[in-house]
């Protein structure tokens, strides 16, 4: 039983914006719940009304319109798990969906939700970060639009305003595009990430652009590692230039000793991280790719990285 | 605490009663509805012990408000071989799903607290991936943690179910477009 005020299920952006405007005490968005009663279980949070969203269905398009796959803010792990336009668009994203916490848990958890609770070792924030993902925001029936860079300002804290909910996820298609997601951790599954990558590149006659490198958990919030970005800027992706980059990226990062690792470890550890994803980057294993029957729940990436 | 109506579909049957508006669906399927199959492992959604199907997706019911069902189809272990009966077109009660059969077979039940939760889990894996690897399963079932048995014969278990399954889906007057999977 969780100790709450009470539990307002609006099916709709305007019921939950009238609504919402007239709860005074201390409020909290429920969508999926798989972070959020966790902790409420723990007696972490204080008693609040709780406002469940998961009753709007406005929430829960995914859709590729004008350029962009738009995925809705309850779009769970599961739903991004077998999506052929994340397969074809988010091939990072697609990959954290394999290796993202356990298949219950990704039937129930969203997206959305994972934005918007903002750890530092977020599984899908890597790969949106490296796919230059804008986040809509929604409140009282207006929409405003931040780079997800601008959302996620701190552990756990986002610029979102009170009474304001993540309604989208846009992520522009970019063709010719390729993108790759690992994670480190001690499990195959149902495991915090000690490391994350996420690494994007767009191709033109052998040469790569617009190069992106993401890591996760290993700072308050995703970084980019920009000066690696900048050596591999119409560069030809060898082995040679993956490894200067991956050594590089590593000054992006400021980890700490935490309950799932080390500073130093982690340090240790970017080079390697960087240097498999630009390398699964540049040899074609992408997350969807692989295969050539249509069927998408299969897993055929690479197995993430364990550690021994 | 205060009480809510919900209304949803369960094993079957249509249900419109009140619930505690912080009871878990898990809490709420066990506690009210007795249905005391669905097991309370960790509470935390990390063993599975506790997986349900919502509109015939796995999904932890300690972690859902029972409220969040409202509209939904939930399916509990007690449910299972009566979803499988309607999809193939036997008679209600006349066979267990074929996870429950393989799982017996196979001796794949040591104390049982994890069994409900993997024969979820196991189910809707077959049913997604007809012909699932090795691998798909392992990967099918991460999200059940069992302390017993080593997993050696479920997976046997679930191998051997896929094949029994997809030979009745052929023959049976109703069935869905098979997915293969690739090797």
């Amino acid at each position: 039983m969780i100790d709450l005020i009470d539990v307002l299920r609006p099916t709709s952006l305007e019921a939950l914006d009238s609504r919402w405007r007239k709860v005074r005490e201390r409020s909290i968005v429920l969508a999926g719940g798989t972070d959020l009663l966790v902790y409420g279980k723990d007696g972490k949070i204080p008693p609040a009304v709780w406002l469940d969203i998961t009753g709007i269905d406005a929430l829960r398009s995914l859709e590729v319109r004008k350029g962009a796959l738009r995925i809705g803010a309850l779009v769970t792990w599961k739903q991004g798990d077998e999506s052929p336009e994340v397969r074809a668009h988010a091939s990072a994203l697609l990959d954290s969906c394999r290796v993202f916490a356990s298949p219950p848990i990704r039937g129930l958890g969203t997206f959305g939700g994972n934005v918007a609770n903002a750890s530092p070792a977020g599984d899908s924030l890597p790969p949106l970060y490296a796919l230059d993902a804008k986040i809509v925001l929604h409140r009282d029936g207006e929409t405003r639009r931040l780079a997800i860079g601008d959302l996620i300002l701190g552990v756990r804290k986002t610029s979102l305003k009170k009474r304001e909910i993540i309604k989208e996820i846009r992520i522009p298609i970019v063709p010719k595009r390729r993108s790759v997601f690992l994670k480190l951790g001690p499990r195959q599954a149902l495991a915090i990430s000690k490391l994350s990558v996420a690494v994007s590149a767009t191709w033109t006659k052998g040469k790569v652009s617009d190069v992106r490198i993401a890591l996760g958990a290993v700072a308050p919030t995703v970084v980019r590692a920009r000066r690696a970005e900048a050596l591999l800027e119409g560069a030809v992706l060898t082995d040679r230039t993956i490894r200067d980059a991956a050594e590089i990226a590593r000054e992006a990062a400021s980890p700490i000793d935490d309950v799932r690792s080390t500073a130093r470890y982690r340090l240790a550890v970017i080079a390697v991280g960087v240097r498999r994803a630009l390398e699964r980057l540049r040899d074609g294993q992408l997350g969807g790719d692989l295969v050539a029957s249509s069927d998408l729940a299969v897993d055929t990436s690479p197995a993430p990285i364990s550690t021994p | 605490m205060k009480t809510r109506k919900l209304k949803c579909r369960i094993n079957g049957r249509d249900l419109e009663a009140k619930v505690a508006i912080g009871a878990t669906l898990l809490e709420w399927l066990r506690e009210d509805l007795r249905l005391t199959g669905t097991k309370e492992g960790c509470s935390k959604g990390e063993c599975g012990a506790c997986t349900v199907f919502i509109d015939g997706t796995p999904v932890t019911s300690c972690l859902m408000l029972a409220l969040q069902a409202e509209g939904t189809e939930i399916t509990t272990i007690e449910g299972l071989a009566d979803r499988w009966t309607d999809r193939i077109g036997a008679a209600p009660g006349s066979e267990l799903h074929p996870v429950q059969e393989a799982f017996l077979e196979a001796g794949a039940v040591q104390c049982g607290f994890c069994t409900p939760g993997l024969i979820m889990s196991a189910a809707a894996l077959i049913e997604q991936l007809e012909e699932p690897t090795a691998r798909d399963i392992r990967r099918g079932l991460e999200g059940n943690l069992c302390r017993c048995t080593g997993y050696t014969r479920v997976y046997e278990a679930v191998e051997r179910a896929a094949g029994s399954a997809l030979a009745k889906s052929q023959t049976a007057p109703r069935r869905t477009t098979p997915r293969k999977a690739a090797t």
